[in-house]
């Protein structure tokens, strides 16, 4: 499998008025083709920013500060403004937003807001481009009925299909989905995974499926990324993760601990004592060794870099790999 | 434990009028939408009570008829013997909301951002006029903050909202019902917007604190994992109504009823190897609206089990009791189906 998109130590920093916030910091890694890589994290670990990152978008005031995006061998990071809005966002590279349902506008049909979206990107007969949004919304089953609805008309689940359908009519090959189904009910929750799994394997997509919620992520991902304060701390495969062996990173147990199983009965749920750092002022060394419960000298004073410890599996942890 | 009933509510119910067109109007037309539509249920001394259920299912709205917020439509809600409806002068209820607190759900929006830590939990003691002395006053607040694991307290007093995390706000809320030395403490999914990796730390306070000075809680939640590590029982509401009632092991492992079977297969869970398969969800359709309630049954209009009885018949089946062991179902089919 080849890779549709490479990351190389990619730097999004905040310029806030108390200082500069590396909200993501020198991050690197590859998504290959017909891949769901799952990105697990607490909120302020750089998840979503790396999501509107990798569209070359961060939220201000956010800067891509250094780094490369390279997507079909092309690194979009130099790409003006115009060039990028042509070719790139939308058509090679798209998303699917944090409580999507928010980002339908109330005062437009249905019909109004897709067919804006795709006249904006392609130049088409408004015929042509209605068949093609018909053809999108039997994909994410829904009916051309809902054309003439208002947002406020349909149920959270129809809106995330909708949503969906917008993302995906000018083709492009990745996905990126941020927490696509965390404001919807257990049921449309399960509904939606199952179709953007579907969908993946029908269209060939790849995605990046943005969450902090690690059981939903066991569910969707064949590959697994977790953040810590604006870092990589592991990268695995779904079974290295969720597997009999465990994660390797003190982190993502603690997460995986922390993470209630339904069909499990379990006295005590683990936790992981404190709270994130702020990233203003990062601490020294490896960014989780205060919460850290194997915590050694080495720990506050370098930062592990992140290693293969196995094939693809990757881990910044001084107690994982030996030096 | 024992089996001292604390809460009982009766046959509740919350119909919310609608708009009405000028027409209907002058037929005399109403419409509703039945929010709680009818449900029963007792909560016994000690014990940590769960309403679990999709948006929109009635779950909020009963914790809020129960603490008063609204008024209710009809029922009866029983509070250590007393029904609440009855209580007319201030001063009683006044008392009442004293032994019934609530914490909330969003810890951001149910603090004032320019109370310090100190003036949130003096609130309740100032409004209930439990003492005048400041002394006093901090020591209760102190204890109240050691309660919760907030220490050392002196360090959390002078402190606002935005300068705790939301752990430790929800600490807080908590610490805010607990000054006043509540029976029952309604939890409106107090953990929902707090971060994984804290959210079984607060669970665990919560469970500790409840054990420690024997209190009741309500859990209201749409989160069966949660529910199953946290609470003792399980009640499932759907559209209003309890469809199954049991012990929350009993409830995930042995569901009958075919809506809490279907809400059990559709919640994700951390095991490796499921990231290729399509999951059988067995439910169809999307949930009707409230102020258009299917005929019969509910649930039926999504129930794949569904046969003449459930939409033929007037009502909703009620709850009964499936053998003898406390477990609740309302199903017209659940011998057959089971």
């Amino acid at each position: 499998m080849s890779d549709v998109l490479a990351v190389n130590n990619l730097k999004i920093y905040y310029y806030t008025r108390k200082g500069v916030v590396k909200a993501l910091d020198d991050v690197s890694f590859t998504l290959k083709e017909g891949e769901t890589l799952g990105l697990v994290g607490e909120s302020g670990c750089g998840k979503t920013t790396l999501g509107m990152g990798l569209l070359r978008m961060p939220s201000p005031p956010g800067r891509i500060v250094d780094g490369e995006i390279i997507i079909d061998n092309e690194n979009i990071v130099p790409l003006d403004e115009n060039e990028l809005r042509k070719r790139i966002r939308w058509s090679k590279i798209s998303m699917i937003f944090q409580g999507a349902m928010n980002s339908l506008t109330p005062v437009y049909s249905i019909k109004k807001q897709m067919l804006e979206t795709l006249l904006n990107h392609r130049e088409m007969e408004e015929e042509q481009a209605l068949e093609i949004i018909k053809k999108y919304l039997n994909y994410v089953g829904l009916s051309d009925d809902v054309l003439r609805r208002y947002p406020h008309e349909l149920s959270g689940g129809m809106k995330q299909r909708v949503v969906i359908a917008t993302a995906l009519f000018l083709e492009p090959k990745i996905i990126v989905a941020d927490e696509p189904t965390t404001a919807l009910d257990v049921v449309v929750q399960a509904q939606i995974i199952n179709l953007l799994k579907k969908l993946k394997h029908e269209l060939n997509l790849s995605f990046i499926f943005i969450t902090h919620d690690l059981a939903t992520e066991a569910e969707v991902a064949d590959r697994i990324m977790v953040m810590y304060a604006g870092k990589i701390a592991e990268i695995g495969t779904n079974s290295q993760i969720y597997g009999r062996q465990g994660p390797s990173h003190p982190y993502t147990k603690g997460l995986l601990g922390a993470t209630p199983k339904l069909r499990e009965k379990v006295e005590e749920l683990a936790f992981i004592p404190g709270t994130p750092p702020d990233l203003l002022n990062p601490p020294t060394g490896c960014r989780f060794h205060e919460r850290c419960p194997v915590v050694f000298d080495k720990c506050s004073l370098n930062e592990p870099p992140l290693r293969e410890i196995e094939p693809e599996h990757f881990v910044a942890c001084w107690r994982c790999y030996d030096e | 434990m024992n089996d001292e009933i604390i809460l009982s509510v009766k046959n509740l119910k919350k119909w919310f009028p609608l708009r009405r067109s000028i027409a209907e109007v002058f037929k005399g037309k109403r419409k509703w939408v039945k929010a709680v539509d009818g449900i029963s249920f007792d909560i016994k001394k000690g014990e940590i009570f769960a309403l679990i259920g999709e948006s929109g299912c009635g779950k909020t709205t009963t914790g809020r008829l129960i603490m008063k917020l609204e008024e209710l439509t009809a029922g009866q809600i029983i509070f250590k013997g007393v029904d609440i409806s009855s209580l007319s002068s201030a001063k009683d209820i006044k008392k009442y909301k004293e032994d019934v607190q609530m914490v909330f759900q969003d810890p951001y929006a149910s603090m004032n951002p320019r109370f310090r830590v100190r003036d949130v939990l003096y609130e309740p003691l100032i409004i209930h006029e439990k003492t005048k002395n400041h002394a006093e006053m901090e020591q209760l607040a102190v204890k109240a903050l050691e309660e919760v694991k907030l220490t050392p307290p002196d360090e959390f007093l002078d402190r606002f909202p935005h300068m705790l995390s939301g752990g430790q706000r929800q600490r807080v809320a908590t610490a805010r019902t607990l000054v006043l030395s509540p029976d029952l403490i309604i939890a409106d999914e107090p953990v929902s917007m707090i971060d994984l990796s804290t959210r079984a730390e607060i669970l665990h306070m919560m469970k500790e604190v409840q054990e420690r000075l024997n209190l009741t809680y309500l859990y209201i939640t749409h989160d069966l994992s949660t529910a199953r590590y946290f609470c003792d029982r399980i009640a499932v509401m759907y559209l209003g109504r309890i469809v199954e009632l049991g012990t929350s092991d009993e409830i995930i492992e042995n569901p009958l009823h075919p809506y809490t079977k279907a809400l059990i297969a559709a919640v994700p869970e951390p095991i490796a190897g499921k990231e290729n398969i399509i999951k059988d969800i067995p439910i169809k359709g999307e949930i009707p609206s409230a102020s258009n309630i299917p005929q019969g049954c509910r649930f039926h209009t999504r129930c794949l089990y569904a046969k003449p009885i459930c939409y033929e018949s007037d009502n909703d089946p009620e709850l009964e009791e499936n053998s003898n062991d406390g477990h609740y179902v309302a199903c017209y089919l659940h011998k057959e189906i089971n």
